[in-house]
């Protein structure tokens, strides 16, 4: 799949981020191909969309970022990254982000994708595997920690 | 008299959030629902002033869910608060008789300015 169907997720992440929590992700212009395994940096939401295609969003940062976010935005001084509410605000970042992006790729290519309530997970180094589906990733850093995507399409990313 | 909000969306955060900004300019949440088939269900019961309803839930979604409580009540008003805003979207929100939709993320003015348009 052309990378104008992956990049709208780099954008929307840099954007989406700094207009909840005030904060910079240097880093994350460009996506490069990913095979196999991920290994999870701490906290971990993935959301999946279908339409004329299917894909999904990894989102995946480390624990001390995914605590400013949840801190910053919800006023709150929370201390454990484990709290129902910091993983929840992970969450509901990914569904911002994918919501972004394909409201974006809906507008410009008509796929009239549509997505599905995110799922969230934690446990640093945890793997995750993804076979038999090609995907692209990009990194991005921030002084809070490290975030990353992932993005997958059926079909791959031919 | 005090409007009384339902709140409709499956983040617990957006609940947090949105009581925060209601409850700062004197509006009551009367009733937090997580999915769409609790939001017309929660509507039946309290009958609120407005309904903020999101659009991506389990069980049924929030354009299922306004449809119901729009046939229930035409009358009702709700304002939909979603991260999804394409321009389909946005069509079957409106043929629905939804007035406003914001896209999250929001902020207070955004809510503020949308509630006062409403009620």
């Amino acid at each position: 799949m052309d990378k104008k169907f992956y990049q709208p997720f780099c954008r929307s992440t840099k954007d989406i981020i700094k207009e909840m929590a005030g904060i910079e992700i240097e880093g994350m212009e460009s996506m490069e191909e990913e095979e196999g395994e991920i290994s999870s940096m701490g906290v971990s939401s993935i959301i999946t969309f279908a339409g004329t295609r299917k894909g999904r969003l990894l989102v995946d940062m480390e624990l001390g970022l995914a605590l400013y976010l949840a801190n910053t935005i919800l006023g709150e001084a929370y201390t454990d990254a484990m709290d129902r509410m910091v993983l929840s605000t992970v969450s509901e970042i990914n569904n911002i982000v994918s919501g972004n992006a394909i409201t974006s790729l809906n507008n410009s290519y008509s796929m009239d994708l549509r997505l599905a309530p995110p799922v969230v997970f934690t446990g640093q180094d945890m793997v995750i595997s993804i076979p038999k589906i090609n995907s692209l990733s990009s990194q991005g850093y921030t002084e809070y920690g490290k975030i990353s995507i992932n993005v997958a399409w059926e079909g791959g990313n031919k | 008299m005090i409007k009384r909000i339902l709140i409709v969306d499956d983040s617990p955060i957006i609940h947090t959030l949105l009581r925060k900004t209601l409850e700062k300019h004197d509006f009551e949440v009367c009733g937090d629902a997580h999915n769409g088939r609790e939001g017309v269900e929660m509507y039946k019961e309290l009958k609120p002033d407005l309904v903020f309803m999101d659009i991506t839930m389990p069980i049924i979604d929030g354009l299922e869910a306004s449809k119901l409580i729009k046939e229930y009540d035409g009358q009702a008003k709700i304002i939909m608060l979603s991260a999804m805003g394409d321009d389909d979207i946005i069509g079957q929100a409106e043929e629905l008789g939804i007035d406003i939709f914001l896209k999250k993320p929001f902020d207070e003015y955004k809510i503020i300015s949308a509630i006062s348009k409403m009620i």
